[in-house]
């Protein structure tokens, strides 16, 4: 049944570990199971009841006290379904539920060991899909599947056995429709699917192209194109409402059929069994029950086509969970354990993100003793922020060109190489959590003090202390909007709170004012004189004082030394520098940083 | 920034109403030009509910009137036997065996006053036995026994007369069953085809009304002002036609027509019930207001639940998306850790929380069941004492007691349609609410028709904000003569932007005005803006439609214009090698182009246009040396002939410009050409020397 055309192709090893999963709950599934079949036990008395009622009644022995009894237990029995009930719903679904926190925890932390360049190549739109959808899926089919599964077997099984004890000929007879329309459910499955997936299709046409006509309406709006935009997006509205139409055409005629199919074996009885009763074989009262019996066989053969459904859905599902739980984190311990010193090495980087073809590091080598400072240079995309990110492998450079502390960065445990860094990257990302909070972000906890002192450090103390909720004020949307500059600064003091032996600004302070600028590096300069420090800046009068100076363009190391070497060089950073002068005196003759 | 903003993953309240009058009267408006397929839809369910209702009466009546076709004995005086008589209540009911004996059939009780049937019975007259009667012709003494003629034979002792014989006797109880059976089957056949003429129908007509809400709501965006999409990201917008349409569709599908179906159910099982026996028919409602009372108790609690559990899962999602959006920062800082207990945390609430709803449902839903149980089990004690004492035949109480047993299904349906219909009240809330959003930049009552302009564009002491209080551009006035060109240059967030965003009317001003060849712009037709305004901006939108349809957009060129457009800023030499050359359809925002490819598709775009005024944003981004001769090369054939207004970051596009304005924090700071404000030596040659020194240094002043 599983693999065949017009179905979602199932991997048996999908729904193999969706089967082990579930299986991990066994103890708690099974006690569900018992209160699920206790239910269809009771379930089974209620016609029996109704039969010996109806038997004694027509037969004129009833007495009012055998009517109460019955009346009685028929309230008694729904009683103690309700308690099975309670319970295989707290047992079975309950599962499901656990099943589903263990399976977000774990796809959660797999999340995290992917690199960075994992998520370069994936949307986090497809991720939430994943987050979302798909674990739902599995849910679903752990419980309800489950739930359905057993239900329908022991239903079929009891409600079959239950007939052939009244009358096995008439049993037989009655029950031709019913396997037609398990048939038809998993014959229509496959159908169904498909076209419930080209709905799905045609629904996410018709957002694309809502996003992209809403995303381009300034185009839109001064071309006057509103009427084609128009056009193509009702084109697509169309096309759901046609998707649509087809698939109800299937869809709309299983329902009634089905229906129909198990009135039929109402209709049958009546013909058939109408005649057992004349003929004297079974008393109405039999007949009455077979009546009852028949119905509840109903259920059971729609729920057979509805678990194959949930069942290969939720392996899909499953099947791409796994497939990104198995992505190898690509980036991962080296044998190397201990904290590296801080000193650092590249020799002949070339560097391309995976998935791309453009090198944006090209030959690059340098060397920095630890407890010294290298600043670089470059233009926009000249591969910058690119290098720094090497250092701490969030991507990983090619085997044999970054060495911190003399080895391989590739041979050092992660957790010791990141130890050792301090980063402030390039866009600020802060967390929706207190200001705090985020400051302390890599440090655990820090005692109020120590969080005012790296503020301070960091230039925004006084800021942080002028909102009303001072150091707790919330980041995000339920609190503050930091500007970029507030922004860059907290995460500064972030980066500090780690005690770093590598400080990494990159372009750290490009959203403050030149004087704001100077004032917080003058700070800066004491806390950071003992470590080595990578300063990324366009002002070459940040990196002017380091120990080393690259100057990149285009991915490529044009210039290297100290700031006297450079200007004597003449080069590209000269030119730089003097353009830079000619700046400040423009801004000097204007009466300060007016801009 | 965290992502939570106008997340699509964080739900919007589900706050609200369950029914809003007013929003079912707006939403129905949108159904009635479909009225004819609901009209059919509806009786196609009629139909389909009819012949639910009448099955189990069809069993009934075969019960009743063929299978337990028993009679009992009714003797008294003669006298008395010609009253009974007189009632004449059926054929068949009453036999008059003899003067003194009249069998009495027991289904036809069930139709006279069951006082009277207690008299007669309380007289002694009428016996409990039950005979089926056969014609004495044929007694041959295995059971029962002969009466005047009649063959009686006890309905117990049925079973001891051979088959063969049985079905000899009473073949006209077999043909009458059979022909039931039959009629039974037709009416299967009926009620499947108005069943799939049911759904058909209602997803048609439900499908096609929201079509119609959803080109109206997107057809009304489309006519709203920038400022409206500056206030709404477009993922939201997004949702409202896409989700928020769905749910409307849902419920209509859902819920509306099957509330009338469910209704129709309740109210048609009610009435059989009161038809057939009012007295068991009360009793066995009697439930119904502690139903009630539950299934409304149930629901509230229902509801709270549901929200916590959203929010949960809301903060659940948003933080899966923080942490995958700062991966960078979570694992330069080894916060792995940390974030993982947070997340775990947040997942273990929304674990709890899924339970306390399961909860719920555990306790509240069997406890319906319960209660609709007892329903039934009071049909058996009343029903089943009715039987007894003649005041209800057998083959009514089978009925009534699956009559009662439907008829709690849909009642207890109800309340969860309710969370659905709860669900597209909000939605169609959000969706009128966008409707009713009216455009602010409208076509002036006494616009000229739409001309071919001259060209000359000027600003009159323009005044404007996005947000009150923050003024952007301050008393702008300039103006530009047919032909000439401007280059706005200055540091960003200055107004360069702002200024040539108003001369296309995305915004209005707010004090002041902008005229073209004389008159103001909300004075000419927006047709006339746009015939005579072409407009580059800086992200190099591209349509997911063919390069041809990106050039032409919906003006009707040719193929040789669009070709020549393409010829002019030299295009079509990467067209060309695209796999269907103009007819190639662009991926998503044309992914597959570089900025430089998307640039000249957008040069041509305006070309093609051939306005009389162009506005060009020009884009920062570096491409290669190559595409940039390109560009450089396309913007000076944009240029000619034409007043330009460009927001210029190229040296060269700078220097090709009649003349250059400085506009620094929305005011005009320097104006004249390159040479006049160089030699100034003011913010133009100090922006001069910082963005454009290394060429400067180059190509010398």
């Amino acid at each position: 049944m599983l693999g065949r055309k017009g179905r979602p192709k199932v991997e048996r090893s999908s729904l193999r570990s969706l089967y082990s999963r579930i299986f991990r709950h066994r103890k708690s599934i099974a006690a569900g199971i018992v209160a699920l079949i206790l239910v269809d036990g009771l379930q089974l008395i209620i016609p029996q009841i109704l039969r010996k009622l109806i038997d004694g009644l027509a037969a004129g022995t009833a007495q009012s006290d055998f009517i109460w009894r019955m009346g009685l237990s028929v309230v008694a029995i729904a009683i103690g379904i309700a308690f099975c009930r309670f319970f295989w719903r707290v047992f079975i679904v309950g599962s499901s539920m656990r099943l589903e926190r263990d399976l977000r925890a774990e796809f959660y932390s797999h999340l995290q060991k992917l690199p960075a360049q994992y998520y370069d190549n994936t949307r986090v739109g497809d991720i939430m899909a994943h987050a979302t959808n798909d674990i739902n899926a599995v849910r679903m089919a752990a419980g309800m599947a489950t739930i359905a599964s057993f239900d329908a077997i022991f239903m079929s099984a009891a409600s079959i056995v239950m007939l052939l004890l009244i009358d096995v000929r008439l049993t037989l007879i009655t029950m031709i429709p019913l396997p037609l329309i398990a048939l038809m459910m998993t014959k229509f499955g496959g159908v169904l699917h498909d076209r419930f997936e080209a709905v799905q299709k045609a629904f996410s046409g018709l957002s694309e192209k809502a996003q992209e006509s809403l995303s381009g309406i300034r185009v839109v709006k001064a071309y006057g194109d509103e009427v084609s935009e128009r056009k193509l997006f009702a084109e697509r509205a169309r096309s759901c409402v046609d998707e649509n139409v087809r698939l109800t055409r299937i869809w709309g005629f299983m329902q009634p059929l089905v229906m129909g199919l198990a009135m039929m074996s109402s209709a049958l009885l009546l013909l058939v069994g109408g005649r057992s009763v004349i003929g004297g074989s079974i008393s109405l009262g039999q007949f009455v029950a077979f009546s009852s019996y028949l119905a509840m066989l109903t259920w059971p053969m729609m729920a057979i086509g509805w678990v194959v459904n949930l069942l290969q859905r939720g392996a899909a599902s499953m099947g791409r969970l796994e497939r990104i739980m198995n992505t190898e984190p690509a980036i991962t311990d080296g044998p190397v354990e201990g904290e590296p010193s801080p000193a650092i090495e590249v020799r002949n980087l070339h560097f391309t993100y995976p998935g791309t073809d453009t090198e944006v590091l090209k030959g690059i080598s340098f060397e920095l003793p630890a407890s010294s400072t290298l600043g670089i240079v470059g233009r926009t995309g000249s591969g910058k922020t690119t290098l720094v990110e090497l250092l701490m492998r969030l991507y990983d450079p090619p085997e044999g060109t970054v060495y911190i502390g003399g080895t391989d960065v590739r041979q050092h445990r992660l957790s010791d190489l990141r130890g050792l860094f301090g980063y402030v990257p390039q866009e600020t990302f802060l967390f929706a959590l207190s200001i705090a909070e985020n400051i302390a972000f890599g440090a655990g906890d820090l005692p109020d003090s120590r969080v005012r002192r790296l503020a301070d450090i960091a230039g925004i103390a006084g800021e942080i202390e002028g909102f009303p909720q001072g150091f707790e004020t919330m980041v995000g949307e339920r609190g503050v909007t930091l500007s970029g500059g507030q922004k860059q600064r907290v995460a500064i003091a972030r980066a500090l709170a780690v005690n770093p032996r590598i400080l990494v600004l990159d372009d750290s302070l490009s959203a403050v004012d030149t004087e704001t600028e100077s004032a917080i590096l003058d700070n800066l300069k004491i806390e950071i004189a003992g470590l080595t420090n990578v300063i990324i800046a366009h002002r070459i009068s940040t990196v002017q004082n380091a120990d080393l100076i690259l100057v990149l363009d285009r991915g490529r190391l044009v210039e290297k030394g100290t700031h006297r070497e450079l200007l004597e060089k003449d080069g590209y950073y000269a030119e730089l520098y003097r353009m830079q002068q000619l700046e400040a005196e423009a801004e000097r003759s204007r009466g300060g940083g007016d801009r | 920034m965290p992502p939570h903003h106008g997340s699509p993953f964080v739900d919007d309240t589900i706050e609200g109403k369950g029914y809003d009058g007013r929003l079912v009267r707006r939403l129905l408006s949108y159904v009635a030009p479909h009225r004819k397929l609901v009209i059919l839809a509806m009786l196609f369910m009629v139909v389909s509910t009819g012949v639910e209702l009448l099955l189990p009466y069809i069993t009934k009546q075969g019960i009743d009137k063929y299978l337990a076709k028993l009679y009992q004995v009714y003797s008294d005086t003669p006298a008395a036997c010609d009253e009974l008589m007189a009632l004449e209540p059926g054929e068949g009911d009453f036999l008059r065996l003899s003067p003194d004996t009249v069998m009495v059939r027991k289904a036809s009780l069930e139709g006279m006053d069951p006082g009277m049937v207690h008299s007669l019975e309380s007289s002694g007259g009428l016996l409990r036995d039950t005979y089926y009667l056969f014609p004495g012709d044929r007694f041959q003494g295995e059971a029962g026994r002969l009466q005047n003629g009649t063959w009686l034979v006890p309905e117990g002792e049925l079973s001891s007369i051979p088959p063969g014989v049985l079905f000899d006797i009473r073949g006209d109880d077999v043909k009458g069953i059979t022909r039931l059976a039959v009629f039974f089957i037709g009416l299967l056949i009926l009620s499947l085809f108005a069943g799939y003429g049911h759904v058909m129908t209602l997803v048609i007509a439900g499908q096609r009304s929201m079509y119609d809400v959803r080109t109206a709501l997107f057809n009304h965006i489309q006519t709203l002002s920038l400022n409206f999409f500056s206030k709404n990201p477009v993922g939201r917008l997004v949702t409202r036609v896409s989700n928020d349409v769905e749910a409307l569709n849902e419920m209509f599908s859902a819920v509306l027509v099957n509330l009338v179906k469910d209704l129709l159910l309740i109210f048609g099982t009610i009435s059989i019930l009161l038809f057939m026996n009012w007295k068991l028919a009360l009793i066995s409602l009697s439930v119904l207001p502690v139903f009630a009372f539950v299934s409304i108790l149930f629901r509230r609690k229902v509801r709270e639940a549901y929200r916590r559990v959203r929010k949960h899962l809301a903060e659940l999602n948003s933080s899966i998306a923080e942490d995958v959006s700062g991966v960078k920062v979570v694992q330069a800082f080894r916060q792995e850790g940390s974030r993982r207990a947070r997340y775990l945390s947040i997942n273990e609430n929304y674990f709890s929380a899924s339970m306390k709803q399961l909860y719920i449902f555990g306790v509240f839903r069997p406890a319906i069941n319960v209660i609709a149980q007892t329903g039934t089990a009071l049909v058996v004690i009343y029903g089943g004492l009715g039987t007894i004492s003649g005041a209800i035949t057998i083959g009514a109480l089978v009925a009534f007691l699956s009559y009662v047993q439907q008829m709690f299904r849909p009642i207890s349906d109800m309340s969860e349609k309710y969370n659905i219909m709860q669900s597209a009240m909000a939605s169609s809330e959000r969706i009128f609410a966008i409707m009713d959003t009216r455009a602010e930049i409208t076509e002036s009552p006494g616009a000229a028709p739409p001309t071919t302009l001259e060209g000359r564009v000027e600003f009159k002491n323009v005044h404007f904000a996005y947000e009150k209080d923050t003024p952007v551009l301050r008393d702008i006035s300039f103006s530009v003569e047919p032909g000439r060109s401007i280059a706005l240059v200055g540091p960003t967030g200055a107004g360069k932007t702002s200024i040539i965003s108003l001369l296309t009317r995305f915004w209005d001003v707010d004090n002041g005005g902008i005229l073209l060849d004389g008159t103001d712009i909300r004075e000419h037709f927006q047709e006339t803006l746009r015939r005579n305004i072409a407009i580059v901006l800086q992200d190099a939108f591209i349509f997911s439609r063919s390069v041809a349809d990106n050039i032409s957009l919906s003006s009707d060129l040719t193929m040789d214009e669009i070709r020549q457009a393409s010829d002019m800023v030299q295009a079509t030499d990467f067209i060309e090698r695209l796999p269907k050359g103009f007819d190639t359809v662009m991926a998503e925002r044309g992914a597959t182009l570089s900025t430089g490819q998307k640039q000249l598709i957008c040069f041509a775009r305006a070309l093609a246009h051939d306005p009389r005024i162009l506005v060009l944003d020009e884009a920062t981004s570096n491409v290669d040396p190559t595409t940039e001769q390109l560009i450089q090369k396309a913007i000076e054939t944009l240029m000619r002939g034409r007043t330009s207004l460009i927001v210029a970051h190229r040296l060269s596009t700078i220097q090709k410009c009649d003349e250059i304005m400085v506009i620094d924090s929305g005011r005009i700071m320097e104006r004249g050409t390159h040479q006049e404000l160089l030699a100034r030596r003011g913010i133009y040659y100090n922006l001069y020397l910082l963005q454009w020194g290394e060429q400067f240094k180059k190509e010398g002043p």
